[in-house]
């Protein structure tokens, strides 16, 4: 199988996140950089249907040449080389974004590398834009599946699972196909040291992609007002129990 | 026109569409234009009277059976034939992983752009919107240009019944357009019903959250025995998963499951944005972690310093004492 894995990098957010004085970008000064947890699960993917059914995957992002850290990171896993899209770090909206990737792909088809499998994370975490993977596919005219938590191949077609509610919903597709996959389609491998130093010569191959533009101009970023604002400290250890209990009892959740 | 993707079940219009139908009725009334909704399968008269409320024209209606449980590209293509007719410039939809996919692959189709996650649209020479990313941790304001189409989900909100008797007639509109292998390549094959294993986290009154500081697969044990006591379910936070001390479908927060209890009781738990994004509709939360400082500890409604260990034991040492009183 030849299997393309689209990622992004982004900023490692766990606290609260800050501005920039401008209020166009989160302040990153502090922050270190990562690819969400969608596709943390989609590389791992990946490189598990290399192992059980042979060929090979490649990780591609569109972004600033410091993104090699995270193509680097995929790599370290079993990936087997990388395309960076460098746009210099520029903002490039989802039309941008979608129409570059579709374009390597289309030019790697016609030079007779074709990919059966391209996955993509559901939704960015900082964006959330839900929409570079299906605009890719429609470009390509590819069949899709969104959400993704479950993948079964087998003879050039796939069976997807996905949670809708409270039901399970089995889709089956014939390949080439497109998947936007979520956090819990498995559970993925942390890089072995020989991983690490193998990654560093591993091939990248680096573009120049064409902005097409999108009409969305981003005025300002803000923080929401936030409506937790805390309230009482119990107590300390084990002499706060009393205190739980009292508040267990008035918010009804024990008997009286 | 405005037009507004609607999802029905149960023949009632549902609280996420609701919310991008209010919207379109705030659209329609400062522009003057109309709105229409588009919907896939059947359409009840206690559907269409609520959609009569919110001041909806009518609503096109796609009801051949191939689109059911969920033909996405269908579905999409049910969206662009009900613009096509109504000449809309401005499709809304809300914020569930079916509509958002809908609503992509429809913009996708029509070249048009596609704003997720929109708490607010207004026209002004093009559009001024507001809207989550980061999962709600941050909002953007941002200018859409004039486009001959404009895409949006909305987030979910409480939708205020309307107010005063503008109550429409709705008109159906049955929608007719050619159904082949391009509608139906990545349709949804088969619907298996979950193996049930009691209340699931995102409708439990009460959930005991469990973090790194649980400390060992073992340690969730008192979790699982005050959830026991109080009739609540466990969930757990990234870390717990990552560790494989727990299955991904416990994990609560922006990749997992979004909870919204009575109660929610927060152990070893330090309150990362991500994880904050899939319990703040909790109604209250309890914290007991043993820094003081961790972020759960300041939105929290009530915090307790300490090691959960110590803590929980006793604590269910009272509820088992209270209930042998009683």
């Amino acid at each position: 199988m030849r299997i393309l894995v689209c990622i992004k990098r982004v900023p490692q957010a766990g606290g609260k996140l800050t501005l920039t004085e401008d209020k166009l970008a989160i302040d990153t000064k502090f922050l270190g950089f990562t690819i969400g947890p969608h596709e943390e699960c989609a590389v791992e993917e990946a490189v598990r249907l290399v192992e059980k059914f042979g060929g090979s995957a490649t990780v591609l992002t569109l972004g600033h040449t410091d993104s090699v850290e995270q193509l680097q990171f995929a790599m370290s896993l079993g990936v087997a080389d990388a395309i960076l899209l460098d746009n210099n770090g520029a903002e490039w909206g989802p039309i941008s974004t979608a129409g570059a990737i579709a374009k390597v792909i289309e030019e790697m088809r016609s030079n007779g590398d074709p990919f059966d499998l391209i996955l993509f994370g559901n939704e960015a975490p900082d964006s959330g834009d839900f929409q570079v993977g299906v605009r890719v596919a429609n470009a390509l005219d590819l069949p899709l599946v969104t959400g993704v938590k479950g993948i079964e191949v087998l003879d050039g077609e796939l069976v997807a699972r996905r949670e809708g509610g409270s039901t399970v919903e089995l889709t089956k597709v014939t390949l080439p196909a497109v998947l936007t996959v979520k956090e819990g389609l498995n559970l993925p491998r942390y890089p072995s040291l020989p991983g690490r130093l193998k990654a560093k010569s591993k091939p990248i191959k680096k573009e120049s992609p064409q902005e097409k533009g999108d009409p969305i101009k981003t005025v300002q970023l803000r923080l929401p007002v936030e409506d937790r604002t805390g309230g009482v400290l119990l107590g300390e250890g084990p002499d706060a129990v009393g205190k739980i209990v009292e508040v267990l009892k008035e918010l009804g959740v024990v008997a009286r | 026109m405005i037009l507004c993707l609607v999802e029905i079940s149960d023949d009632k219009v549902s609280d996420a569409s609701l919310s991008a139908v209010s919207l379109g009725a705030k659209l329609a009334g400062e522009t003057g234009l109309s709105l229409a909704c588009v919907a896939i399968g059947e359409a009840s008269d206690s559907a269409l009277k609520e959609l009569g409320s919110f001041g909806v024209s009518s609503l096109y209606l796609a009801s051949a059976s191939e689109l059911t449980p969920f033909a996405p590209a269908g579905w999409a293509k049910a969206v662009i034939t009900a613009r096509d007719e109504s000449g809309a410039k401005v499709i809304l939809g809300g914020s569930t992983d079916r509509s958002t996919e809908v609503l992509a692959r429809a913009s996708a189709k029509l070249e048009a752009p596609f704003m997720a996650n929109c708490l607010n649209v207004t026209v002004a020479s093009g559009y001024q919107i507001s809207r989550l990313r980061w999962a709600g941790s941050i909002i953007e304001d941002a200018f859409v240009s004039d486009e001959s189409v404009a895409v949006f989900s909305v987030v979910q909100s409480e939708v205020a019944a309307p107010s005063g008797s503008t109550e429409t007639e709705v008109q159906l509109r049955q929608l007719s357009f050619e159904i082949g292998e391009a509608e139906l390549r990545d349709a949804v094959t088969e619907v298996l019903l979950p193996v049930g294993d009691g209340v699931s986290l995102s409708d439990s009154r009460i959930v005991i959250g469990g973090g790194r500081g649980v400390g060992s697969p073992e340690g969730f044990k008192v979790l699982d025995e005050l959830a026991g006591i109080l009739g609540a379910t466990v969930g757990v936070s990234r870390v717990v998963t990552g560790l494989g001390w727990r299955p991904h479908k416990d994990q609560i927060g922006q990749t997992g499951t979004k909870i919204a209890p009575e109660l929610y009781i927060a152990c070893g738990i330090s309150g990362a944005i991500q994880h904050m994004a899939g319990c703040r509709s909790a109604k209250w939360i309890l914290a007991i972690n043993q820094d003081r400082d961790a972020p759960i500890m300041s939105l929290a409604d009530y915090a307790v310093v300490g090691d959960l260990h110590k803590i929980l034991p006793k604590l269910i040492e009272e509820l088992n004492a209270l209930s042998a009183k009683s």
